[in-house]
């Protein structure tokens, strides 16, 4: 009987130990919802999650906008703290933050840039006026509605 | 025996006018639907919402022209054919007699900038040119043309963008089958007996309009109406019903996402 008891203790220690190695290793990967890992692909989505540094400007189209390399950057590159990428990411990689229901017939016109990595390997455009944004890879362009959290997103453009 | 030849002779004469002018009346050229659809397939961030609202609002012409004895002419521009000196020519040399209906349509992006003032109308997006036509001059060409009925839909944003960030606007120099015995009356009494011009925006001043994979939420909300009210008895319907109809459809579908767009529209 003891040794019954004694096996079962063992296999909840065990299943403790377990669960707990396994949140901890996660703590600094936001946990990304389905919709937007079929939209953006996982590719991006991790080289979002593991980008430093991470930076925001503002910008405007030099002409016609089509890329950001056609973009004029105006003003500071300001780098996201920890706690500010961190509050970045949690907002980003949310599903809740986006509809994905329809598409605003507005022209986009990008006034603020986020760069993820010193490579830049994903460029994230934002277009306020119908609180839009463009993940760009090499892959091209991704067009969102961050209407859902527009506020929350206002507040870290106006870092 | 004159006599009665000639009273003979004149009866059949006066028959033959008769008949004559029977046959010409039946067979004066029927007045004709001009039909402008503009689909600024470029946008691809609209695709594919964008191709369904051209081949539905081409499949309603189909239906105006069934049910209201017009003589569809139909010019559709897609593609790279969407382009703002291509629609401006078309307008520009549409030759229209008095008694025809004018419908254009266009579904794409759209922007207004201040300096628009009070104008409530926004400009249609050309994503390739990255160029704007005033919907104010389409007004203007199409009113100069003098048609009986001329509708013109416009189904984009009508959102701010600044001054200097908006495009050009381009200058012309110029300044499935329903069967019901109610729809031909119906659309008779919207496109054949109608007179004056109905301007629409998808959008009041300041506002985005929406597009789903199954199209742009105005030209479904607008095509949804037609059918109903094309159903209904005839005599009651009337343009002031199916565009009031439209836009409550839009404005309760824009609840449900937790937006807000409030189509316009002017009947003159």
């Amino acid at each position: 009987m003891d040794f019954v008891i004694r096996n079962i203790l063992y296999l909840i220690c065990v299943c403790f130990l377990v669960t707990l190695f396994y949140s901890c290793s996660n703590i600094n990967e936001k946990k990304v919802s389905p919709k937007l890992s079929g939209r953006l692909g996982s590719t991006t989505i991790s080289q979002i999650q593991s980008a430093i540094p991470v930076t925001i400007s503002r910008v405007k189209p030099k002409t016609k906008f089509s890329s950001p390399q056609e973009l004029e950057v105006l003003g500071p590159v300001v780098q996201f703290s920890d706690s500010q990428r961190n509050a970045l990411l949690n907002l980003l990689l949310e599903d809740n933050s986006y509809q994905f229901e329809f598409t605003k017939k507005c022209i986009f016109y990008p006034e603020f840039m986020i760069r993820f990595g010193a490579d830049s390997k994903v460029i994230l455009l934002f277009s306020p006026s119908c609180n839009q944004c463009k993940f760009y890879t090499s892959d091209g362009g991704i067009l969102l509605d961050y209407g859902p959290s527009k506020e929350s997103f206002a507040d870290i453009l106006s870092l | 025996m004159w006599k009665s030849l000639w009273s003979k002779g004149s009866f059949c004469l006066a028959a033959s006018l008769l008949i004559c002018a029977v046959f010409s009346c039946s067979t004066l050229p029927a007045a004709d639907l001009h039909t402008i659809i503009v689909g600024d397939t470029d946008a691809t961030d609209l695709m594919p919402g964008l191709k369904f609202d051209v081949n539905n609002m081409r499949a309603e012409s189909k239906n105006i022209a069934k049910y209201s004895g017009l003589k569809l002419k139909e010019k559709v521009f897609l593609g790279d054919n969407s382009r703002t000196s291509l629609v401006l020519s078309q307008l520009k040399n549409l030759q229209v007699q008095s008694n025809d209906t004018i419908l254009f349509y266009f579904t794409g992006h759209g922007y207004r900038t201040r300096s628009k003032l009070d104008n409530p109308w926004p400009n249609l997006f050309f994503t390739f040119e990255d160029y704007g036509i005033d919907v104010n001059d389409v007004v203007s060409i199409l009113s100069d043309k003098k048609a009986r009925f001329v509708l013109i839909i416009n189904d984009c944003c009508n959102t701010y963008l600044s001054e200097a960030g908006a495009p050009f606007l381009a200058k012309e120099m110029v300044h499935g089958f329903k069967a019901t015995s109610n729809l031909k009356k119906n659309y008779q009494n919207l496109f054949l007996n109608s007179r004056g011009i109905i301007v629409i925006a998808s959008s009041k001043i300041g506002q985005s309009s929406l597009c789903t994979e199954k199209g742009s939420l105005y030209t479904l909300a607008f095509l949804a109406s037609l059918d109903i009210e094309t159903k209904k008895a005839p005599n009651i319907v009337s343009w002031q019903t199916v565009l009031d109809q439209a836009t409550y459809k839009v404005e309760l579908k824009a609840q449900k996402y937790d937006e807000e767009q409030n189509p316009i529209f002017l009947i003159e």
